[in-house]
């Protein structure tokens, strides 16, 4: 277990945990098709400890977030 | 028959798109997840009913202000069917959404939109499939292109549609059921029920004042589910999109490297991000000004002066108008509304590339690229993309802060618009940086824009120190859609819709203000005709123009420009057409008397600062809601003018320019 701001780029992982992060952030999360169980991959970082780039794999779908939450969500390398 | 009809689906699926297919609307439309904030309502081809464009939703359960249209319009307005446009590169979540809309049971169609992006990623969508899965009709369509679009409604309201049911598993149907029974909901409202269960903060505020008991039936079942409900029901509906999806997708293979991700390498690298930004505005600021936009202007400028005045004053004297006739519409209206008219091609040429930005996709990478800037002020990185609106119209791109969930954010954002340099400001700039910054406009105007952003995000800080009343939490997800190639119909549209506005702004307001800022230099208190020192223009110009001296331009003809000047910006260029009696290409040359190079780049840094034009007061007013506030956020740009203007001219004067 560790969370999503740790991994490498391109690194697959799954998501395993999404308790810690804020209740509207989770939700939006969720919608979006990311749920604990699914695989991601962190596609980039901003500089300056900016927003990481996320694909879901299953769908190709891609969000922002920011580093501060992605500290909150735990992964599990597989 | 006339039948309503809403328009759902998630953010950027194209819907507006469909809007302006079917009722011959031309609304606009972008590639990021936000475009449309406000409910619009459209006439639908052959009387056949009204359509109703509403801002894309995720979920049903609203996070921002444009998500509260859709919740308030499913609460509260009466229509009769739903039209569901699923993004086909992205059923499982579309799916979500519709599953949702399903529940509801009103008469509901679905457009499937976007098979190419599907199919380029090697997913093939077999439709029939897809509708008997769902019992409800589906159509493949094109929104951008409009194939497929009328079939949609050939059979709409006519289909009555049993309200779809999710097995949500046995303590929370056991739930559902007790509140459909305390709340006293009828049978076809079970859709409410689930909403509550949810957590959607709609149906939570109107059930629970309604029977407050169910309270608890919420908590005992969160305690059940030992998780947050909503993930519960999120999980169930997603269980029913895979079932959904593995029985229409026909053919699923593994895909390359897409464009996207190539062109993702390079705009949003972790060092050159910042960087291409910049130079991305520049580029357009160099094309509107030095390589389209001007020698197109020029070429109507001459038009305007040569054969269309001279055509009018022969006319006039044909017809044996009077002098005061022929006065009034030479040096008043052809001075006034020509010399805002002649900027024509360069607004357009500004409002093409910022319709080619926001088609792009490009604008949703902007947000990754300035989130951790915007932070530093408290705000937020999709904060800047109303901010880029801005550059266009600071009216459309203070509506577009309601995409910006965090309500402190969303004011702040709205606060700092009128700071960002709008295309009504263009024509100033072009008169002054054409005459005293002749070689290189494109860089003085640029360093306006940067001046913008800079005060727009300082004040933003004050602002957020302000308003943090409570802790500060910020919700930044944005959606990165795919990159496409902008269309060159959809990108003229877009551009014409905007620019539009400007023409006939030019044929309303700046007409009226012409004719009246003509009439008060032309009377005085010693009657009419006098000399223009002695007139009223003068007089009120004069009111103010020993507060402007200390910014370098302290005469009575830049007081009055800049009075007139909140009517709408580009009326401070009419204003001094008509002051110095000119036609545009020789205004230049008149103002070389009056200011110098400093005191005229200090007179363009007042204008960008000094109070948002009355429509973008209006749009304030109605966004904030609040007298006090539009009140502040209308008047402290003054302030801010002010010192920008005094430091610029009295810093500029001690380091000995001129």
């Amino acid at each position: 277990m560790t969370d999503l701001a740790m991994i490498p780029i391109d690194q697959p992982v799954v998501m395993t945990d999404l308790n810690k992060i804020e209740d509207r952030l989770r939700r939006r999360l969720l919608a979006l098709g990311f749920y604990e169980g699914c695989p991601v991959v962190v596609k980039r970082r901003a500089s300056f400890h900016g927003p990481l780039t996320i694909e879901q794999r299953d769908h190709h779908q891609m969000i922002a977030i920011r580093r501060s939450d992605a500290k909150n969500i735990g992964v599990f390398l597989p | 028959m006339t039948q309503k009809i809403a328009l759902l689906g998630n953010p950027n699926t194209g819907k507006t798109s469909l809007f302006n297919r079917l009722t011959g609307s031309y609304a606009h439309v972008g590639n990021w997840s936000g475009v449309t904030v406000d409910k619009k309502v459209g006439k639908l081809h052959g009387n056949r009913g009204q359509l109703i464009d509403l801002p894309g939703i995720y979920d049903l359960d609203p996070l921002s202000a444009d998500e509260a249209v859709v919740a308030r319009f499913l609460m509260e307005d009466s229509f009769d069917g739903m039209i569901n446009i699923i993004d086909a590169s992205q059923l499982e979540r579309n799916l979500q959404l519709t599953a949702q809309l399903l529940e509801i049971g009103k008469p509901i169609q679905i457009g499937l939109n976007m098979m190419d992006v599907a199919r380029n990623r090697g997913t093939t969508i077999d439709a029939k499939q897809l509708a008997t899965a769902l019992g409800v009709d589906v159509f493949p369509i094109v929104a951008r292109t409009g194939d497929g679009c009328e079939v949609l409604l050939s059979s709409i309201a006519n289909k009555a549609n049993t309200p779809l049911r999710i097995d949500y598993g046995p303590e929370t149907e056991q739930a559902i059921t007790t509140i459909i029974e305390q709340a006293g909901l009828l049978e076809n409202e079970r859709w409410m029920a689930v909403q509550y269960l949810a957590g959607n903060r709609v149906f939570v505020e109107y059930l629970e004042t309604k029977a407050p008991s169910i309270i608890e039936v919420r908590k005992q079942l969160e305690h059940q589910l030992g998780r947050f409900i909503h993930a519960h029901i999120t999980e169930c509906r997603r269980n029913w999109a895979i079932a959904i999806r593995a029985c229409s997708v026909v053919e699923e293979k593994s895909e390359r490297k897409t464009w996207t991700d190539r062109i993702d390498a390079v705009v949003t690298h972790p060092i050159l991000g910042l960087p291409i930004f910049f130079a991305v505005l520049y580029v357009l600021f160099h094309v509107t000004f030095n390589w389209i936009g001007a020698p197109l202007s020029d070429l109507l400028a001459a038009i305007i002066e040569g054969p269309i005045s001279t055509g009018v004053v022969f006319i006039l004297t044909q017809v044996g108008a009077s002098g005061f006739i022929q006065d009034l519409l030479i040096d008043g209206v052809i001075a006034g509304v020509g010399g805002v008219l002649v900027f024509v091609p360069q607004i357009f040429v500004l409002f093409f590339f910022i319709s080619f930005l926001e088609d792009s996709g490009y604008m949703a990478r902007v947000a990754i690229v300035m989130d951790r800037f915007m932070q530093m002020v408290g705000l937020n990185g999709k904060s800047f993309i109303p901010m880029i609106i801005g550059f266009g119209c600071n009216v459309p791109g203070i509506m577009a802060a309601r995409s910006v969930e965090e309500e402190r954010e969303r004011l702040v954002t709205i606060f700092i618009s009128p700071f960002m340099s709008c295309s009504a400001r263009l024509p100033i700039y072009a008169v002054f940086a054409g005459s005293f910054f002749a070689s290189n406009q494109a860089s003085i105007v640029l360093s306006l824009y940067i001046l913008g952003i800079v005060l727009a995000l300082l004040a933003a800080k004050v602002f957020s120190k302000v308003l943090a009343a409570e802790e500060a939490t910020s919700l930044f997800l944005v959606e990165q859609p795919p990159y496409r190639v902008p269309q060159g119909l959809t990108l003229w549209r877009s551009t014409w819709q905007k620019g539009k506005g400007f023409v006939r702004k030019a044929g309303t307001f700046i007409f009226g203000g012409s004719v009246i800022i003509w009439l008060l230099a032309y009377t005085g208190p010693a009657g009419f005709d006098v000399n223009m020192n002695d007139s009223f223009l003068a007089m009120i110009g004069g009111l103010i123009a020993m507060l402007l001296i200390p910014l370098g331009f302290g005469t009575w003809q830049a007081g009055a420009a800049l009075i007139t000047g909140f009517l709408a910006k580009e009326v401070v260029v009419s204003t001094m057409a008509i002051i110095y009696a000119v036609n545009e290409s020789e205004l230049g040359r008149q103002l070389s008397g009056q200011f110098t190079p400093l005191s005229a780049y200090s007179f363009m840094a007042f204008v960008l600062l000094y109070v948002p034009c009355l429509a973008t007061v209006a749009v304030i007013r109605r966004e904030v809601g609040s007298a006090k506030w539009t009140w502040i956020a209308s008047l402290y740009g003054l302030f801010v003018a002010y010192g920008i203007s005094f430091l610029i001219y009295q810093t500029g004067q001690a380091l000995g320019f001129s």
